[in-house]
Formats: structure tokens, C-alpha cells, sequence
């Protein structure tokens, strides 16, 4: 049976070792100030590890099967909360890719049509120089493509924050709520009336994206001290 | 000594003081703290240092006061009056110049009650041992590539849509004057280091390692110039720089220097 105890020094629950130190600080241990915790009735003693097993490190996980399986719950809620957001990434990215493509393609026509528009406000007594015309038209459509291809890669971003975002939660989380906001405010600067388009969509998908920041951040602690138990 | 590193010997519980600076458990005996390298005789004047926010917590109000400056600047853009491509008055372009001050302030503003909200970030040792004074002067060599570039850059994109190189219409109109250094380049280079390169670096080099941490600090401070949608991968790029300059250098000193002598150069070249 294991021999808890606890450093008097910087607090480390261990099992008695030989040397009668700590293994974090080696303080001498068994002086009379730290009583070994075997006797005390709650927590109860974990079985011994089994053979090639290593020994489970004390303060990592949790030590009662009720608060593992508490444990274990919590991560998986944490887990459908980053699958959430995957999935949100995803279909953010994959929709930017695809609108954006479109306007990519029918920037000329789009922008004839603008033009065309623009000159049947001034009336039929305006003369238009076809040069300069053609010249803003050709500025025009090349702005736009420009446009339409950074909000292209934009989508490209976020497919690949999806794809990677159970193998690093936090900086993917944090970068696609990031580009969601940036990438919003922009082309609301560039086209104010897209800023009220959707807007409950857009506020669940901010929400989403805000809890799974959160999500990560645990997930990631966990990860992190599962990998160190083991 | 500290109690993430490995141990070598006993010491007694009298011996460790928590750093006055970043908190670690050290042992009184260091002449500084290893980690942070403050000095020992401070640690003996101060207590255990405060216990820092939750840098989750941190975090999340750093990404909502990035929402609410992108409100801000919003509403800025959708506010402001378009200039005129020709024939600005003195009296247009200086209204148009103090609307822009005003927005700044109120941006300043913003970014103040940021910092009381998120609470001062914990400190990182600088991530270079090179001596100060040639770090600071391979950084300004580093910011005047970082210059070319982006003027290569924009002269790429200026070609390819077909439009001439233009000056600041408000530059060309009331000159340098030193309200427009104090918008152009003081006030950002202040605001916008303290906003992105102080809290939001800081915090989250909490919660992921430092070169993702400058990378989306730059993706920020990139999007922070929704008024200029066509520079906003150059600026990322800036913004990366600046970035490493105060990993770096580990003072924010640097990456405000760089700011301004970036934004003054890009003055002078486009009066």
C-alpha cells in the first residue's frame, strides 16, 4: 500500500521515497511536523500499479473514482464544445471560400453593373469619357478581385484552424475568433450594409467562438496534465 | 533555484521567498531571480508577489476590447467624410485632422480602461541575451528592411490595380505640423504598442508559446487598419516585427521607437 504524505516544505503530496526526501525540493520529510497521510481515512489508498505501469502522479489526476468520472465528463463536454467550433470554423471557411470565389469570378460584371447604375443617376445629357471609363472599370474589377482573393484566404485560415484546432485548442480558437471579428469589421468598413446582414448568426457564431476559447484553455490544461501523469 | 527547475540540494523552508516580480519560489540566497532576473535586494522589501488573474480570464477580455476598438473604428470610418480627391481647403483638411485626433483620443481612452480591465499581464524574461545596444540598433536596421518591403509591397499593388503613387491628401495640404506627427505617429506608436505588443502579447504568451502568441498579436494589430483593407497583410507583417522586437528586447520601449520611426518615415515619403 502506498505512503502518502505531504513536504512541509512546498507542499508536494508523494509516496514515501528511500531517501526520505522530496522529490520536488529534497526536504527531509519524515520529521515530526509532516505525519505521513496513509492514516488519514479520506482519500481512500489507490491500488498498487500494475507491472509496466507507471505510478500515477499524485497531483495530476484526480484521486476518487467519483471525481475522475467528473473528470472525464467535464473533458468530454469540453471536447463537443471544440468539435462545436470546428464545425463552425469549417462552414465559416468553407461559405468565405465560396462566396468570396463568386465574387472573384463576376467582379467584371458586378462592376459594370455599378457603372452602369452611376451613370444613369447623372442622366442622358452627361457625357461620359470612354476612356477614363474603361480606366476606373479596370482599376475597378482589379480592386475587387483583390479583395474577393484575401477574403478567399481568410476562408483558406479558418479551414485550416478547423483541422487543426484539436491539436492546438487555444492559438486556433483564439485566431479564428480573432479573424471573425477582424474579417467582419473590415468588409463592413468596405460594405456597410453587410455589417446588419445576419447579424443573430453572427452573434451565436462570436458566442460560440468566445466559449470554446474557454473550452480550450481547459482542454489544453488537461492535455497537459494527463501528459505529465503519464 | 527555483521550483520549476531541478533541485540540488536541501533547503530549509526559511530560505524560499516568492520573486516581488513574477512569483516563482526562489531561494533568498540568489543574487536575482533566474527567471526574471529582478534583483535580490527588492525581494527582500517586497511580499509575496499578487496572485495574477486568471489568464484565461485575461485572454477573453483581450479578444473583447479588440472587438470594442473595431467597433470604435467602425464607427470612425462610417462617420468621417470622404475627402475630396482634389481641391481639399486648409479648412476641410483641418477639421478632417482634429475628427481624426478626436478619434484617437477617444481610442487612447478605450485602451486605458482596457488596461485597467485586463489587469497588468505577467512579466517575461527578454528572450535574447545579445547586449541592449546592439539589439536596439539590429532592430532599427530590422525595421528599415521591414520598410522596404512594404514599400516594395505597395508598389506591387499599386501597379497592378493601376493606380499612381499618391501623397496624404491631408499631408499635402497643412504640411508636418506637429499635431499631425502627434496623430500619424506619436499616438499610435504609444496606443497601439501598449494595446497589442503590453496586454495582448503579454497575455497570451500566458496560454500558448511565444511565436504563436506574436503571431496573433500581428493578426490583431493587422486588422486593427480596417481603413486601409488592401495594407492590412503588410501591416500583419509590421505588426510581427514589432512583435519580436519586444520579445526581444523585453521592454516596450523598442517596438514604440520602431512604431514611430516607421509611421515618420512613411510621413516624409508620402507628404
Amino acid at each position: 500500500m502506498a505512503d502518502w504524505m505531504a513536504c512541509p516544505g512546498c507542499q508536494l503530496r508523494h509516496t514515501r521515497r528511500p531517501d526520505g526526501l522530496c522529490p520536488r525540493c529534497k526536504q527531509p520529510v519524515d520529521s515530526a511536523d509532516a505525519p505521513p497521510m496513509a492514516a488519514a481515512p479520506n482519500p481512500p489508498p489507490e491500488p498498487p500499479p500494475r507491472e509496466g505501469q507507471a505510478p500515477r502522479a499524485p497531483y495530476a489526476a484526480p484521486a476518487s473514482p467519483s471525481a475522475a468520472r467528473l473528470g472525464n465528463l467535464a473533458q468530454a463536454a469540453r471536447g463537443k464544445e471544440l468539435k462545436s467550433a470546428r464545425t463552425i470554423m469549417l462552414f465559416v471557411g468553407i461559405m468565405s471560400i465560396l462566396v468570396n470565389g463568386y465574387f472573384f469570378g463576376a467582379a467584371a460584371s458586378n462592376v459594370q453593373e455599378e457603372i452602369d447604375k452611376e451613370v444613369r443617376k447623372l442622366g442622358p445629357t452627361f457625357v461620359v469619357d470612354p476612356v477614363k471609363l474603361a480606366q476606373v472599370k479596370s482599376q475597378a474589377v482589379r480592386s475587387t478581385r483583390l479583395i474577393a482573393f484575401g477574403g478567399m484566404l481568410l476562408g483558406g485560415v479558418f479551414v485550416a484552424c478547423g483541422l487543426l484546432v484539436e491539436k492546438h485548442p487555444v492559438p486556433m480558437t483564439v485566431t479564428a475568433l480573432t479573424l471573425y471579428l477582424g474579417g467582419n469589421a473590415v468588409f463592413g468598413v468596405l460594405n456597410p450594409a453587410s455589417l446588419g446582414a445576419g447579424w443573430i448568426m453572427k452573434i451565436f457564431i462570436v458566442i460560440a467562438l468566445f466559449k470554446a476559447v474557454q473550452a480550450a484553455f481547459a482542454y489544453q490544461k488537461e492535455m497537459a496534465a494527463t501528459a505529465e501523469a503519464a | 533555484m527555483t521550483t520549476d527547475g531541478p533541485a540540488s540540494g536541501a533547503t530549509a523552508p526559511s530560505e524560499w521567498v516568492n520573486c516581488w516580480r513574477c512569483g516563482k519560489r526562489i531561494v533568498r540566497a540568489e543574487p536575482s531571480c533566474p527567471v526574471c532576473r529582478a534583483p535580490r535586494r527588492r525581494q527582500a522589501e517586497r511580499g509575496p508577489a499578487p496572485e495574477p488573474a486568471s489568464p484565461i480570464t485575461a485572454v477573453t477580455r483581450v479578444l473583447a476590447f479588440f472587438g470594442v476598438l473595431l467597433l470604435v473604428l467602425i464607427v470612425h470610418s462610417l462617420a468621417a467624410q470622404p475627402l475630396p480627391e482634389e481641391g481639399l481647403t486648409p479648412q476641410a483638411a483641418r477639421a478632417h485632422l482634429h475628427s481624426i485626433v478626436a478619434f484617437e483620443i477617444f481610442d487612447a481612452i478605450v485602451v486605458g480602461i482596457a488596461a485597467w480591465a485586463i489587469g497588468r499581464p505577467r512579466e517575461w524574461r527578454r528572450m535574447s541575451d545579445a547586449p541592449g545596444g546592439w539589439l536596439w540598433a539590429s532592430a532599427v536596421a530590422g525595421i528599415g528592411l521591414v520598410l522596404a518591403v512594404n514599400l516594395a509591397y505597395h508598389t506591387v499593388l499599386r501597379g497592378y490595380i493601376g493606380l499612381s503613387a499618391t501623397t496624404d491628401p491631408i499631408l499635402a495640404v497643412t504640411g508636418a505640423t506637429p499635431l499631425l506627427l502627434f496623430a500619424y505617429c506619436l499616438e499610435p506608436a504609444v496606443i497601439e504598442e501598449l494595446f497589442f505588443r503590453y496586454l495582448a502579447l503579454d497575455t497570451l504568451r500566458g496560454v500558448m508559446n511565444v511565436h504563436a502568441a506574436v503571431a496573433v498579436s500581428s493578426l490583431m494589430f493587422g486588422l486593427a487598419h480596417i481603413g486601409v483593407p488592401l495594407s492590412i497583410p503588410m501591416l500583419a507583417l509590421v505588426g510581427m516585427a514589432l512583435g519580436y522586437a519586444r520579445v526581444a528586447s523585453g521592454r516596450l520601449a523598442l517596438p514604440m521607437l520602431l512604431h514611430f520611426l516607421h509611421n515618420f518615415v512613411i510621413v516624409l515619403l508620402r507628404r
